[in-house]
């Protein structure tokens, strides 16, 4: 009997000895990504989770965010508002994540009260819509809004490409009306004149129709804002002769360089991932190119962690409310490119792109 | 000009459209059941004939591979759920809200399989055109037409024709009768589905040749189509057939005075329009 008790008390002390080697591992810091992964948004919604996988992993993989892993929860919005909705409150009352990475402009906006309600902080690396301006001050645009990109590739058509006659062809979305809109009243305020105008739905591919009526009324570029099914239109582009170069915003960068895009000209927010990390990024997922999703995503990913970390070193709890204010006392951030946020949505360069003989070049450069 | 060139493009979708009505039409005549799934079949056709291009097989073997697993899968359907529903004594609408389960499946295995990404059928020739005077079609739309007249003439020629045709037909219209006279009903409906199935593979692969593929695209395809089985009369091949080249013809023109958007709404308020007028549709059902 003593024997056994002896036992009893040797494993017992092995066993606490044990637990009390192991070094005690800090509780991970979890936020949220409502993403479109499924659905005719999910070749936008899968590259966006590589750039915020290939974020994480980094910010891990050098020590954490102060000493504490970083870890994501993933949910599908397939682009839907409503699915956005339950998502974001499947996030915060049931995973308690202080902080959303979203995805496309209907979600978002229909997010942005929530947001303001339960003090989430919603970041918005790549929904352009113009209400997302204003929607709510827990919203946070790191890139610049549709109407911000449109003023710049106005201004490039009617100045230096001499354009007076443009169509328009717009997804019937958040985003694809407010760049309607936008280019409406910047082209016409520019002294152009728009002289069709013509919707596609959200998940269709077939843009022929559109584009046959479009071109028949002579315009001497088209706008196009679609989110998906970028591959699809350029082929169809391809198909009908003769067919007026495309003018477009950040949206069309995946269509530059198709074969039917030459003489194509698009807005361009600027940044870069170093060679380093671009090279590291081509060789894990075995992709050509590191696109703008892949690379906007990576880059909110590192700006998130970064205000997480200065809340953390301030010695103050991960909260919606600490989040947004370190992030505007922060006010300027060094990633992919300067960032600068003197409101909700951030300062970044535009750049005008043009494709010549199958490459994207700056469209100075190509005069 | 524009209106000529739309007015084509209209007719060629409208092919698509009455093999997917027909097919849909002969499911629905000869089993009763309201097969919402064949949506589901007709997004299948697409992916399996990708996937066989994918790995290979030349484009025409890939689309009779992929007609080949339609059918399969077709029999599948009337085997593994809705003859064991009808045997428990089932009733129609629960075999519609299982067959809205089996499309809703169908569509995510799809997804999950291939990619819930638009897909390109990796064909050179997908994207050449082909110029008859004024008009400029896609190498696929030719296709789309050409295939779907052909489909549509093979299943004429069987419903009229052939004594398995004639055979359906009788099950068609009288189900107790054809029990007690030994047409083997149950026999029967899997065939109509496996042939069905077959034939909705051909536009479920030629138009996402043309526009690419997604899995979730199939069910506003089937609504538009389910007008034109209503509409050209029940039952009625030719009738739908042509129905459905109208819908495809009018949603197109329409655009030269409306906009894309309002297309849809378009026909469905004709749709009820003609069925407040003239219930039993414009052609007489068989």
């Amino acid at each position: 009997m003593k024997k056994s008790i002896l036992s009893v008390i040797c494993a017992s002390a092995l066993t606490v000895g044990v637990f009390a080697a192991r070094p005690v591992l800090a509780e991970a810091i979890t936020v949220g990504a409502i993403l479109p992964l499924t659905g005719p948004g999910a070749v936008v919604g899968l590259a966006e989770q590589r750039g915020i996988e290939f974020a994480v992993a980094e910010i891990n993989k050098s020590g954490g965010i102060d000493g504490r892993n970083l870890e994501v929860v993933y949910d599908d919005s397939q682009g839907k508002a409503d699915l956005g909705i339950l998502a974001f409150n499947k996030q915060v009352d049931l995973d308690g994540v202080q902080a959303i990475i979203g995805a496309y402009s209907g979600p978002t906006i229909a997010m942005a009260p929530l947001a303001t309600r339960k003090k989430v902080l919603v970041l918005n690396p790549a929904a352009q819509s113009d209400k997302l301006a204003k929607a709510s001050p827990f919203v946070v645009n790191t890139i610049p809004l549709t109407s911000d990109e449109v003023s710049v590739i106005v201004d490039y058509i009617t100045k230096q490409a001499k354009i007076t006659k443009a169509g328009i062809i717009y997804e019937n979305s958040a985003a694809g009306i407010d760049s309607r809109d936008d280019f409406t009243k910047q082209f016409k305020a520019a002294g152009g004149q728009v002289t069709a105008e013509e919707p596609v739905q959200f998940g269709d591919t077939n843009f022929r129709p559109a584009l046959l009526k479009v071109a028949d009324t002579a315009p001497q570029v088209v706008f196009v804002c679609i989110t998906q099914g970028h591959s699809s239109f350029a082929d169809q582009v391809g198909q009908q002769a003769g067919f007026p170069p495309v003018v477009a915003t950040t949206y069309m960068t995946v269509a530059m360089g198709h074969p039917a895009s030459n003489g194509w000209m698009n807005t361009s927010i600027r940044g870069a991932l170093k060679p380093e990390v671009e090279a590291e990024f081509k060789t894990l997922y075995k992709v050509d190119a590191v696109n703008f999703f892949h690379r906007e995503y990576y880059n909110s990913t590192k700006l998130l962690a970064e205000v997480i970390g200065n809340v953390l070193k301030n010695g103050q709890e991960v909260t919606g409310a600490n989040l947004r204010e370190s992030l505007f006392k922060t006010r300027e951030f060094d990633g992919i490119a300067k960032l600068v946020f003197d409101t909700n949505t951030a300062d970044r360069q535009v750049d005008v792109m043009k494709v010549v003989d199958g490459k994207v070049v700056p469209a100075e450069a190509s005069n | 000009m524009l209106l000529f060139q739309l007015f084509v493009e209209g007719i060629i979708y409208g092919i698509a459209l009455g093999i997917v009505a027909i097919t849909f039409a002969m499911v629905y005549r000869t089993t009763g059941i309201f097969h919402v799934a064949h949506a589901g079949i007709l997004t299948l056709g697409g992916y399996l004939s990708w996937y066989f291009v994918s790995i290979g097989v030349p484009f025409v073997l890939a689309l009779v591979l992929s007609a080949g697993g339609c059918a399969a899968v077709g029999v599948l359907i009337q085997k593994a759920v809705y003859e064991p529903i009808e045997r428990r004594g089932g009733a129609p609408l629960i075999l519609l809200i299982a067959s809205l389960g089996v499309l809703i499946s169908l569509q995510n295995i799809v997804a999950i399989l291939f990619s819930p990404n638009i897909l390109q059928f990796d064909l050179e020739w997908r994207t050449s055109t082909i110029a008859a005077g004024p008009i400029h079609l896609s190498t696929p739309q030719v296709l789309t037409a050409f295939s779907g007249i052909g489909v549509f003439l093979a299943i004429f020629y069987f419903s009229n024709h052939t004594l398995l045709g004639k055979r359906v037909k009788a099950v068609a219209a009288n189900k107790f009768l054809a029990d007690i006279t030994r047409l083997q009903p149950k026999r029967v409906y899997a065939i109509v589905l496996a042939i069905a199935s077959a034939c909705v593979a051909v536009p479920g692969t030629m138009l996402p040749l043309d526009q690419g593929l997604q899995p979730y695209t199939g069910i506003l395809i089937l609504l538009v189509a389910k007008i034109a089985v209503l509409a050209g009369g029940i039952g009625n091949v030719a009738g739908t057939f042509t129905v459905a080249i109208m819908l495809g013809v009018l949603q197109n023109v329409a655009l030269t005075f409306i906009s894309g958007q309002w297309t849809i709404a378009l026909t469905f308020s004709l749709f009820v329009a003609l069925m407040l007028f003239k219930p039993t549709g414009l052609f007489r059902a068989q």
